[in-house]
């Protein structure tokens, strides 16, 4: 595989994973980038371990994934009870805060960043990196289509009626937090294993900016549209003419501002996915009618 | 059940549509190859890949290089090209987004580029030197820090002024013009992170010449005032200044220091803070007897002196900036190494092609640049850089004096 195709299909993946995990609490309402953050978090925490303290690959993802989890736990505690708006300013604030901590921190190599990270071959990062796609795909597949789904929708609709309804709003805000952070993290260790190392700019505003279209652009109601907007977001900004490259941050916020005047709900929504559902099953049941019909006359 | 077959099956069917399309067989777009020998250049065009932010935090500000590289090579293909082929540059627009430059610096790679200029700035050097590493190809930073040089050694070329060079004399000689100077406060807009590390440096060689120094009071762009950081800064106690900033937020905080009655020729501005001549425009009636590490109007060459005219003829009298020159000069290097190691460009031998570029470009003597006339390449590190010191004297920049280190 060529250096610019491998670096194509990583990065879509580390996308896909990181707008997934911002999904999850647009899901109730609640416009969380823990996910960045904490990008930015496990990001360092795979630096530091693997320059420093020479830890293994495996047990760096699974570390940076708990430690994440916790500072999110420990936030989430203050964050949970939040509105829309106050949450959107408060992750975006802790994006900021955690940038700014570790542009100053010596010991993560200040303004420089850290570099050095022991070399995984690409192998092994596209073979966890699809493994987690497709892991954490199955548990955001699993949630939206459980009672928890259903609860998250019901929180979406208005957070009081749905606590009224009896539903746990904080303790399930608190879950999400965790779980997209978690996510993140494992996306920050992987970001870290393809670069090299990691430094302050590699989590900033153009991160935020992409993750925002591709959820946008994707559908914020349907995990599906973001597996089609990542690589193509992504893609095109590689593929514009000379000419045109200087131009990309300003596409993605056109196409922010038109997709939410446009099209609110995004390339793929549920009235979409519905389609889609129905008419491959009902594809399937015709399928096996037809063979059965076969076996009979047959028979 | 039937929910998890379809499930599944589109899982598959994406990922496998994917991983495929990664091993389609890549075919280079960018070198067009003819039937050769063994030695005959096996290239229609020489391709030589640049990456540099165009767009993002650093739009326009290296407008300049870009302008240069295209003049010299407009200028080596009007006399025959390297080796009877003309020379195509490649720009990549990094944006100053690590992301943005592992992916152009993979598709340098798997384009056989036999070297490439850039990446530019530290970050982006950091975020995509691994790969060429791998790759085996070397990069003509030019701008990268010298502490990154040595980091990917012997795979990347680092043509500037020396920091620790920089830091030692420059602010020794100011020093010692201006014999009230006790203490200094410094003003830094971290553009770069060598913008700190300079300062760190500066501070470290200050002390050793018995003058305090105070910690870094940390510059913001697009503040309304800087007047607080003019005042945090006189308020230190320190009676002396050191500034690296835009030439706009310079010269700000110049017209800050001068209204509170500062000795002007107490203020020392290195960085990008007169890499243009809008600091003296903007700073005019405040200015006088400031130092500076750089002037936009020095021409130490006469080559240097035709590009700058013919850019202010194009560019509304503004002249190239300081730094314009260190990436032409990598497109000059490159063309001294493809014609003296006789690289052919054939795709089948681009790993050992690569090597002899690099072989030949880490370690030279007496390169003639376009802005300093004659300079060493010892270990990938560019040496014997003249140090000059200016001082802003009835609205003009003078050189006061010059130091070639050892």
């Amino acid at each position: 595989m060529g250096h610019f195709q491998f670096t194509f299909v990583i990065f879509s993946a580390i996308y896909i994973l990181v707008a997934w995990a911002i999904y999850l609490m647009f899901r109730i309402n609640q416009p969380y980038f823990g996910a960045q953050f904490s990008m930015c978090i496990g990001g360092y925490f795979a630096a530091y371990t693997s320059v420093v303290l020479n830890w293994p690959f495996w047990l760096i993802l699974i570390a940076a994934m708990i430690f994440c989890a916790i500072i999110s736990l420990i936030l989430a505690f203050k964050l949970a009870d939040l509105e829309a708006f106050p949450m959107f300013i408060a992750s975006l604030a802790l994006v900021l805060i955690v940038q700014t901590t570790t542009r100053n921190l010596g010991f993560l190599g200040g303004q420089y960043g850290l570099f050095g990270v022991a070399d995984v071959s690409q192998g092994v990062l596209l073979g966890v990196t699809y493994g987690l796609l497709l892991i954490f795909g199955y548990c955001v597949y699993r949630i939206d289509h459980s009672y928890i789904g259903r609860a998250m929708d019901a929180v979406f609709f208005d957070r009081r009626t749905a606590a009224s309804l009896g539903i746990n709003v904080r303790k399930l805000s608190i879950q999400l937090q965790v779980l997209s952070s978690a996510i993140g993290g494992a996306a920050g260790v992987i970001y870290t294993f393809v670069i090299g190392g990691a430094f302050p700019q590699a989590f900033g505003m153009t991160l935020f900016l992409y993750s925002l279209t591709i959820i946008v652009c994707g559908g914020m109601y349907t995990m599906w549209g973001i597996i089609i907007t990542a690589p193509v977001l992504w893609g095109v900004s590689q593929v514009l003419p000379k000419e045109m490259t200087g131009f990309t941050n300003i596409a993605y916020a056109v196409l922010l501002i038109v997709m939410l005047l446009v099209r609110p709900s995004g390339i793929i929504d549920r009235k979409l996915v519905k389609a889609i559902t129905n008419g491959s099953k009902a594809f399937l049941q015709k399928f096996s009618r037809r063979q059965d019909r076969t076996i009979i006359k047959g028979g | 059940m039937k929910n998890k077959v379809i499930y599944c099956l589109l899982a598959i069917i994406m990922i496998a549509t994917i991983i495929l399309s990664g091993c389609a067989k890549e075919t280079s777009t960018t070198t067009n190859t003819s039937a050769a020998s063994s030695d005959a250049v096996a290239v229609s065009e020489w391709h030589i890949p640049f990456l540099i932010p165009l767009s993002g935090a650093l739009a326009g500000r290296l407008e300049p290089n870009k302008w240069l590289v295209d003049r010299v090579a407009s200028e080596i293909n009007a006399a025959g090209g390297i080796m009877g082929k003309p020379v195509v540059i490649d720009y990549y627009d990094t944006a100053l987004d690590p992301t943005k430059t592992v992916a152009a610096m993979g598709k340098a790679i798997d384009a056989n580029s036999l070297c490439i200029i850039g990446p530019v700035v530290d970050q982006e050097v950091q975020a995509a030197m691994p790969l060429a590493v791998k790759a085996g190809m070397f990069c003509f930073s030019a701008t990268g820090s010298e502490k990154n040089a040595q980091t990917f050694a012997p795979w990347e070329l680092q043509a500037t002024v020396r920091y620790e060079d920089e830091s030692k004399y420059l602010p020794e000689i100011w020093v010692k013009q201006q014999p009230s100077i006790k203490s200094v406060a410094a003003l830094v807009l971290p553009i770069y992170p060598l913008e700190v590390t300079m300062w760190e440096e500066t501070a470290k060689n200050l002390q050793t010449l018995g003058v305090n120094t105070y910690p870094m009071i940390e510059v913001s762009y697009g503040l309304l005032d800087y007047s607080p950081l003019a005042i945090r800064a006189i308020n230190t106690g320190a009676n002396a200044f050191y500034i690296s900033a835009t030439e706009d937020i310079a010269a700000k905080i110049i017209k800050e220091l001068y209204a509170r009655g500062v000795d002007m020729k107490n203020v020392f501005l290195t960085g990008e803070s007169v890499s243009t001549s809008a600091f003296l425009k903007q700073s005019e009636g405040c200015n006088e007897g400031v130092f500076s590490t750089t002037s936009p109007d020095y021409e130490p060459t006469a080559k240097f002196a035709a590009y700058n005219k013919a850019y202010k003829e194009s560019h509304n009298d503004i002249g190239l900036n300081s730094m314009a020159f260190c990436h032409a000069d990598m497109l000059l290097m490159i063309k001294n190494a493809i014609e003296a190691t006789k690289v052919t460009g054939d795709p089948t031998k681009v790993k050992e092609e690569r090597i002899k570029i690099k072989d030949y470009a880490y370690n030279q003597k007496g390169f003639n640049g376009i802005y300093y006339p004659k300079y060493d390449v010892i270990n990938g590190i560019a040496y014997h850089l003249p140090q000059r010191l200016f001082q802003v004297q009835k609205g003009q920049l003078v050189l006061i004096k010059e130091v070639i280190p050892d």
